[in-house]
């Protein structure tokens, strides 16, 4: 595999969009490298750029300028179909409202990145159901995708995104839709994706409370992109969140988190100490 | 780097297997199966049921339309050359001369016709106005000296008798035609009776006549057949070729292939003979049915017009309500042909199976129609059957293709229009 430090270089990119009578900015020249297996954090204010960067960074959106070269790979200088197969391949997508093939059911849903990657049904299903399992929605199968409330259809987008085992998991707004509980399941889940399954997280959200969660963080405003000042390693928050999401009783975990975050991190855990093994060096 | 991976995980939502599978899987192809396309249109049909049926019902009635009426032409067409042209063999030639003083048919000619390359058989006839003797009345008929091949050429229908057998002289072939002149209803009754065939020595006869006096000779009859609406007469040519008759009244000349008629047929008329063939006939049989096949396609393609525009419609209807599934196949990685793929899937899958049901119920219906004709006609005193309905697999095959480049051509632009649906746009945030 790649040894390389960093998954994501963005070299010198910048995005303007050519309007009538106008030429709109929307991304200033910027250069960026992030980290493998960080948990990023993409944040700004609504109309900041946020968004365009993100696009920038999935392949969707070709820069006026500048690179995005993904593991030594330039994105754009790739043709369309071997960039939507990079997408396929390399990506996991969650979004703040969640889209469905609406003639398919949860399992096929998941299963459609798998087979926009070539796989055949029967050879993408179980892979589909593990996934599901893995987020623990798997008795949601076979139902319709539409009959689902908006928290369990982002926990199953959370299963469509990582079904591909994708190195890059890209969430934007993943929250923005959810209550709190359903919010920080979400989170927690991210954070597992990050841990347990060494996955880069990409994350844009205008929710500050999210922000100690990240191990890199990058603020967009007006179309200026700048790095935030990096802590080293998580910080207590996280930490505490992370400590309460691998605590012994799993089945209480959101509500460990929403205690919490209601009393203000007064609680403490005995078992801290296993998430600083996950400390960025 | 990660100690976690061989810890104790307390959720039992996470294996930590996962952890070792790193790399990314691989499926061994680059790209959607087509088969994987193809699923996903059928299941977008299945869940727009109403729509889907509703459209299809469409392509039956254009469809069904189209394949009852150009069935009934080709039905039509198809009674018509059996009425006229019958049995008869089309790749046939009837050569004639119209100056029988100059221009003799003999023996010569028949070699030389043998010779014309293509020319598989050749057969020759003596023709002659004659009076027949049955039951002390003579009655006019026309005697063929004719031999095997001629008759097998002919096609004609045995009636009664045995075989029909033409070698021996002393027997003699009637036809029904015959039968109805001289009052006979039952054609088994004429069987083994005896008849005065008398040819008259006329200078007007095409044929070189050899005797002095009329020619005169009993036969017996051995079959009856049914070979049109003049009284017809058939005996062994050997009668008249030993007696030093030598001019032919007709030659029929056997081509291999249909295609070939045409210059064999320059060839003989170069030597100043008159041909004719069934051939001609039959073009002018298809030539009036080709414009009227025209005209019934034409009539059932307004039913396949309103067919296209409602196909049109739940494609582009299909399209409009799918851009964020689109949008999002896009994002996921489907590439933009795969997007076109989808719709053409869809299209091809409405008007095929259109296409499929509509040729079943226009064959139904044809079958229908015409055990009813059948039984009219029956009521009416037409004794034989017939069937106004052929549906050839050819024109099955025909409409099937045509359906689905149909469809094709509907699906043209709304599938272009969704593969250039954008993600970004689609899938924006409000």
């Amino acid at each position: 595999m790649n040894n390389q430090k960093n998954v994501i270089e963005i070299v010198d990119l910048e995005k303007s969009f050519v309007l009538p009578h106008t030429t709109v900015k929307a991304i200033k020249k910027c250069s960026l490298s992030i980290p493998k297996n960080s948990f990023t954090i993409i944040h700004g204010p609504s109309g900041s750029g946020k968004s365009t960067l993100l696009d920038a960074i999935t392949g969707l959106e070709e820069p006026t300028a500048g690179s995005v070269i993904f593991n030594s790979v330039n994105l754009y200088s790739l043709s369309n179909d071997k960039r939507a197969n990079f997408r396929a391949n390399n990506l996991g997508l969650v979004y703040q409202t969640n889209y469905w093939v609406a003639s398919l059911n949860v399992l096929d849903n998941v299963c459609v990145p798998l087979f926009l990657s070539g796989y055949l049904p029967h050879e993408a299903r179980p892979l589909a159901l593990e996934a599901l399992k893995k987020i623990n929605v798997d008795h949601l199968a076979k139902q319709g995708p539409d009959v689902l409330s908006i928290g369990e259809q982002q926990r199953v987008s959370m299963a469509r995104a990582l079904v591909s085992d994708p190195q890059v998991i890209i969430a934007d707004e993943p929250t923005g839709s959810l209550d709190t509980t359903n919010g920080d399941a979400i989170m927690s889940l991210l954070l597992s994706l990050k841990t347990d399954f060494n996955k880069t997280i990409i994350m844009v959200t205008h929710n500050l409370e999210y922000l100690p969660m990240s191990t890199y963080r990058i603020s967009v405003k007006d179309g200026v992109v700048t790095e935030d000042e990096q802590e080293h390693g998580l910080s207590p928050e996280t930490k505490e969140k992370l400590k309460h999401y691998m605590s012994d009783d799993d089945d209480k975990q959101i509500q460990d988190i929403l205690n919490n975050r209601s009393s203000n991190s007064t609680s403490k855990s005995t078992s801290g100490s296993k998430a600083e093994d996950k400390d960025q060096k | 780097m990660n100690k976690l991976g061989s810890k104790q995980y307390a959720s039992k939502n996470i294996s930590p297997k996962a952890n070792n599978r790193s790399s990314q899987r691989k499926s061994g192809r680059d790209y959607i199966h087509f088969r994987v396309l193809l699923l996903m249109s059928l299941k977008n049909l299945v869940f727009k049921k109403l729509r889907t049926t509703l459209t299809i019902v469409g392509v039956v009635i254009g469809i069904g339309a189209i394949v009852f009426l150009v069935s009934l032409g080709l039905g039509l067409q198809k009674v018509v050359t059996e009425q006229v042209i019958g049995s008869k063999s089309v790749n046939t030639i009837e050569v004639t001369t119209s100056k029988p003083q100059s221009i003799k048919l003999n023996k010569d000619s028949v070699s030389e016709f043998r010779n014309y390359s293509n020319v598989t058989d050749v057969s020759k006839t003596y023709s002659f106005a004659s009076k027949i003797g049955y039951k002390n009345s003579n009655t006019d008929a026309i005697v063929y000296g004719a031999d095997s091949t001629f008759l097998d050429l002919s096609g004609f229908r045995l009636v009664a008798g045995d075989q029909v057998n033409i070698e021996n002289e002393d027997s003699i072939i009637v036809n029904t035609a015959f039968l109805d002149t001289v009052g006979i209803s039952n054609p088994k009754d004429i069987i083994g009776t005896k008849l005065t065939v008398t040819i008259l020595k006329d200078k007007n006869q095409a044929i070189d006549f050899p005797l002095t006096g009329d020619f005169m000779k009993e036969l017996k009859v051995s079959s009856v057949i049914d070979s049109g609406n003049s009284n017809e007469l058939f005996t062994s040519q050997t009668t008249f070729s030993t007696i030093g008759f030598r001019d032919f009244s007709q030659i029929k000349v056997v081509v291999n292939d249909s295609n070939n008629i045409a210059a064999v047929r320059k060839q003989i008329e170069s030597k100043a003979f008159t041909t004719n063939s069934p051939a001609d006939t039959l073009q002018q049989i298809n030539q009036v049915f080709s414009i009227l096949n025209i005209l019934l396609a034409a009539a059932g393609g307004i039913g396949m017009t309103i067919a296209i525009l409602g196909m049109f419609n739940t494609l582009t209807i299909s399209l409009l309500e799918r851009t964020k599934e689109i949008g999002l196949l896009v994002s996921l990685g489907a590439r933009q042909r795969d997007i076109k793929r989808l719709f053409i899937f869809e299209a091809i899958l409405l008007s095929a199976m259109g296409a499929v049901i509509g040729i079943i119920l226009a064959w139904v219906a044809g079958f229908a129609v015409n055990t009813f004709a059948v039984n009219l006609a029956y009521s009416r005193g037409v004794k034989e059957s017939f069937s106004v309905f052929y549906l050839p697999l050819w024109l099955a095959i025909y409409i099937m293709a045509f359906a689905v480049i149909i469809g094709l051509v509907v699906v043209a632009f709304p599938a272009k229009r969704a593969s250039r649906i954008s993600p970004i746009k689609a899938l924006r945030r409000e």
